[in-house]
C-alpha cells in the first residue's frame, strides 16, 4: 500500500516574495493582452451582477422606472416563501441523489470499460453519447417516454407489468425522481470519461505491485485504484454540484418545475417569477441568493477538498 | 434586388407549407406558393422609389388557417402600400410572452404585438411601451364591437385594436356522450356532476383539461367565481382584491366536488393545452369527453386529430360529432347562466409604430377581410355586420351565447396584473393537485394581491 506524496508549492518555494520568474513580460504588456478579455469580463459578468444586485433592492415589475425601494424585503419575502424554500431543497435532493448514486454509478462503469472488454469503445461511444445530446432535445424526448401512455407505459404493459406504469412526470410524489433519472441518464456519461481519463493517468505498476503482494481485485481497488482516482472524482463531485445547483434547461423543457412546483429548481423559480410574474425586482434577489449559494460552495470546496489536489498531492 | 433574393429563398423555405411548429419563426415573404405571383409584384412594386417603412409584428396563431391568413393580408397591405414592409414574428403562446416581455424590457417593442388588453396592457400603458391611437383610429373603431375595443383602453384611450372576441364554455363529444346515455348538455352544475358520474360509468374519460399550463384549469375556478357570486362579486373584488369572501370559497368547494370525483385524463396536472400530450390532443383523438375552453378550441383539436387536411373544414376534422353548451347555472349562485367568462385577442400599438401600422389594422378590421378571417373557423370577429360569416356551426353556438351574455369577465389572468393572475392561475393548480383547501386558495390569491 504505496502512499506518494509530492512536496508541496509551499515547501519548495520559500514563502515571502517568490523570485521574478526569467521571461515574464513587463506590466504594460501584461495589461495590453488582458484588457480586452477583462472589458468583456466586466461588460458581460461584472455588470449584469451589480445590476442583479441593484435591481434586487427594488419592487420592480421590469417595465416602469425603479422607483420603489425596498431593501431587503425581497429577500425575506424568498425565504419566507415555501415555494422557494422547496425549489432550493430540489436542489439539494439532486446534488445528494447525484453524489450517492451518479457518481458511484461512474465510477463503477468506468473501471469497468478500463479492462479488456470486447467492445469496449463502443460501450464507451454509446454511454457517453447521451451527453453531446442538446438538453432541449434530450427534455423533448424524455417528455415523450414518460407521458401517460409514452414509450416506457406501453413498454411496460406490452410485458404484462402495466402493475408498473405511473404518471412519471404528472404525479407530484415522483416527478422529482423522474427528473432525477433523465439528468442522470444525461449527465452519467460525462462523469465516466473523466473517471475514464483519471484511471489512465493510475500507472499499471501499482495495481500490479499490490496484485504481486497478495491484494485482492477489491483490495487493490479499494486502497490503490481509489485513492489514486481522488483527484479525479473530486473534481467530477464538484462539477456536478455546481451542475445541480444551476440546473435549469432540462427541467424547464421537461416539466417546467411542475406540476404544483415539485420539480422546481432554484432556477425555474427565478424564471418563474421574472418571466410569468413580472416580479423582475423579487427574480433578482433570487437570484442574488442562488449566485450567493453557489460562490459560497465552490469556495469552500475548492478551499477545503480540491485545496490538497490545486497543491499538488497525488492521493487524499 | 436584395428583397428580391430574401423572397426567393423565404419561398424556397416555406414551399413545404410547414405549420404548427413550436419554434418561433420569421418570415418577410408569402407563406404558401399559390401567393408567389401576388409576392412577385410586390417585390415589383418595392423596387420603385417610395418611403421605406418596415413594420414589426408579433403574433401567436402559430398554426392552422390563421397563420397563412395572416400572410397572405399583410401581403395584400404591402402590395396596396408600396414602400411598406411587414415582418412577421409567430411565438407560441407561453413562448410569445417570454419573448415579449424581454423586448419590452429592451425598449424594443415590436410595432405590432399580440395582446389580451386587461392588467398586462395597462403595465405596458404605465411604462411607455404603446401608443395612443385614439385619434389614429377614430375613423374605423366606432365599427368594432364597443365592449371588445374598450378591452383595449386604458383610462378611455385606445391602445389597440380587437379582432377576436369570444367565450368559454364546455365542448363536448357527442359520440362519447351518446355512449354514456347522455341526451342533452346538462343546464346546471349538478347536472354536470351526474354527466361526469355516468361518463365514469361508462368508461369513458369525462374531461381533459391541461393543469400544467395552469390557465385552462383557471377557466373553471373563474367561471365557479362568476356563477357563485355574480357581477356584483366580480366588480366588489376588483375594488377590494379580497378573495376571502364565502363566495369565492365557495367556489372553490365546488371545484373541489368535481375534482373529487377523478374525472380529468391521466397525467392532467402536467399536462400544457396544445399538443398531441396536452387537454388539446386528449380530445382531439376522442379520449376524454368535454373540454372548457375558449372559441379557438375545435381549431385545435383538430390540429391533433389527424384526421383529413388543414384545408377540410373544422367539423370534419374532428373525431366525432361536437357540441357546445355554456358553463351550466349553479344554483343558489348570484350569476346568471348567460353571464360570460372570456375575452378575445387583439393587437397592441407599440410605442414607435409608424402610421402605416394602424392603417393595417384598419385594413384587417375591413368587413371583408374581418369576415375571411371569420371564415376560419377559430375567430369571433368583432366588426359589426360580418357575424353572419360565421359559418361554422360550433362558432354559432359560441356567437349566439356571447350575444345573450348580459356580463362578460375576461380572463382572470389577464384581467388582473400578470403578477396577481400568475398568483390566480397558480393557487388554483394547487386546488387541483389537491395539496391546497378552497380557503388556502383564497387566501393565497388574496396575500399575492397585498
Amino acid at each position: 500500500m504505496t502512499t506518494t506524496t509530492a512536496p508541496t508549492h509551499e515547501t519548495a518555494v520559500p514563502r515571502g516574495s517568490p523570485p521574478r520568474r526569467s521571461g515574464t513580460a513587463p506590466w504594460p504588456v501584461v495589461l495590453v493582452f488582458l484588457l480586452p478579455a477583462l472589458l468583456l469580463y466586466a461588460l458581460f459578468v461584472i455588470y449584469p451582477i451589480a445590476q442583479s444586485i441593484r435591481f434586487s433592492a427594488y419592487d420592480w415589475n421590469g417595465l416602469t422606472p425603479l422607483t420603489d425601494w425596498v431593501g431587503l424585503q425581497n429577500f425575506r419575502d424568498a425565504f419566507a416563501d415555501p415555494i422557494f424554500v422547496q425549489a432550493i431543497s430540489h436542489n439539494f435532493i439532486i446534488i445528494a441523489l447525484s453524489l450517492l448514486l451518479q457518481i458511484p454509478f461512474a465510477v463503477a462503469l468506468a473501471v469497468l470499460l478500463t479492462r479488456n472488454l470486447k467492445g469496449r469503445g463502443v460501450f464507451r461511444t454509446m454511454y457517453f453519447a447521451p451527453f453531446i445530446l442538446s438538453e432541449v432535445v434530450t427534455g423533448v424526448v424524455w417528455r415523450q417516454i414518460l407521458r401517460p401512455n409514452g414509450l416506457l407505459d406501453v413498454m411496460f404493459g406490452s410485458v404484462g407489468a402495466d402493475g408498473l406504469t405511473r404518471e412519471w412526470l404528472a404525479d407530484p410524489q415522483i416527478a422529482l425522481y423522474s427528473l432525477f433519472f433523465v439528468l442522470s441518464w444525461k449527465y452519467f456519461g460525462f462523469h465516466m470519461v473523466l473517471i475514464l481519463a483519471g484511471l489512465q493517468l493510475i500507472p499499471t505498476e501499482l495495481e500490479e505491485a499490490a496484485s504481486i503482494d497478495g491484494a485482492s481485485w477489491w483490495q487493490g481497488f479499494r486502497y490503490v485504484t481509489l485513492p489514486l482516482l481522488g483527484p479525479t472524482i473530486r473534481v467530477s463531485v464538484f462539477l456536478s454540484i455546481i451542475g445541480a445547483l444551476q440546473q435549469f434547461d432540462l427541467v424547464w423543457v421537461t416539466t417546467e418545475g411542475g406540476p404544483v412546483n415539485s420539480t422546481a429548481t432554484m432556477a425555474t423559480y427565478l424564471v418563474d417569477s421574472a418571466f410569468r410574474k413580472s416580479q423582475f425586482g423579487y427574480a433578482s434577489a433570487v437570484s442574488v441568493i442562488v449566485f450567493l449559494m453557489s460562490l459560497l460552495v465552490a469556495l469552500f470546496y475548492q478551499r477545503f477538498v480540491l485545496r490538497r489536489d490545486l497543491e499538488g498531492a497525488l492521493t487524499g | 434586388m436584395a428583397i428580391l433574393a430574401i423572397l426567393a429563398l423565404v419561398l424556397a423555405a416555406c414551399g413545404g407549407g410547414g405549420t404548427g411548429e413550436d419554434e418561433p419563426t420569421t418570415t418577410s415573404g408569402a407563406v404558401t406558393e399559390t401567393t408567389a405571383a401576388e409576392a412577385a409584384t410586390t417585390t415589383a412594386a418595392a423596387e420603385e422609389p417610395a418611403e421605406e417603412v418596415t413594420i414589426e409584428w408579433w403574433h401567436i396563431s402559430n398554426e392552422g388557417a390563421m397563420l397563412d391568413l395572416w400572410q397572405e393580408l399583410a401581403n395584400e397591405f404591402m402590395e396596396a402600400n408600396p414602400g411598406v414592409q411587414i415582418n412577421i414574428t409567430v411565438n407560441e403562446n407561453e413562448a410569445f410572452k417570454t419573448a415579449l416581455q424581454t423586448n419590452l424590457q429592451a425598449g424594443d417593442v415590436p410595432d405590432l404585438f399580440q395582446s389580451w388588453g386587461g392588467g398586462g396592457l395597462r403595465e405596458q400603458v404605465d411604462a411607455g411601451l404603446v401608443q395612443d391611437i385614439t385619434d389614429a383610429s377614430s375613423g374605423f373603431i366606432g365599427n368594432l364591437n364597443e365592449g371588445a375595443a374598450g378591452l383595449y383602453q386604458v383610462d378611455g384611450v385606445q391602445y389597440g385594436i380587437p379582432f377576436n372576441l369570444g367565450m368559454v364554455g364546455f365542448w363536448y363529444n357527442k359520440d362519447l356522450f351518446a355512449q354514456a346515455d347522455i341526451d342533452a348538455p346538462p343546464a346546471t352544475w349538478e347536472e354536470l356532476l351526474e354527466d361526469v358520474q355516468a361518463l365514469k360509468d361508462a368508461g369513458i374519460t369525462p374531461m381533459a383539461v391541461g393543469a400544467g399550463d395552469k390557465w385552462p384549469a383557471h377557466f373553471y375556478y373563474s367561471y365557479l367565481m362568476i356563477r357563485e357570486g355574480g357581477e356584483a362579486a366580480m366588480e366588489t373584488v376588483t375594488e377590494t382584491l379580497d378573495f376571502n369572501t364565502p363566495e369565492f370559497v365557495e367556489a372553490g368547494n365546488q371545484l373541489q366536488r368535481l375534482i373529487d370525483m377523478e374525472p380529468f385524463q391521466a397525467g392532467f396536472l402536467a399536462a400544457p393545452w396544445p399538443g398531441p400530450d396536452g387537454e388539446a390532443g386528449a380530445i382531439g383523438t376522442g379520449q376524454a369527453a368535454m373540454s372548457l375552453m375558449g372559441q379557438w378550441g375545435p381549431g385545435a383539436y383538430a390540429e391533433t386529430s389527424g384526421i383529413g387536411t388543414p384545408e377540410d373544414p373544422i367539423a370534419e376534422r374532428l373525431p366525432a360529432e361536437f357540441g357546445w353548451f355554456p358553463f351550466p347555472l349553479v344554483e343558489g349562485g348570484a350569476g346568471a347562466a348567460t353571464d360570460a367568462f372570456g375575452g378575445g385577442d387583439g393587437i397592441a400599438v407599440g410605442k414607435d409604430a409608424p402610421a402605416e401600422a394602424v392603417a393595417f389594422l384598419e385594413y384587417i378590421s375591413a368587413p371583408e377581410q374581418a369576415s375571411r378571417i371569420a371564415a376560419t373557423g377559430t375567430v369571433l370577429p368583432v366588426t359589426k355586420g360580418v357575424e353572419d360569416s360565421v359559418s361554422d356551426p360550433l362558432q354559432q353556438e359560441v356567437l349566439a351565447g356571447l350575444g345573450q351574455a348580459g356580463f362578460v369577465q375576461l380572463y382572470l389572468d389577464q384581467y388582473f396584473t400578470p403578477e396577481l393572475g400568475a398568483a390566480v392561475n397558480d393557487a388554483v393548480a394547487t386546488l387541483f393537485a389537491g395539496t391546497a383547501t378552497p380557503e388556502q386558495v383564497t387566501q393565497a390569491i388574496t396575500d399575492a394581491a397585498g
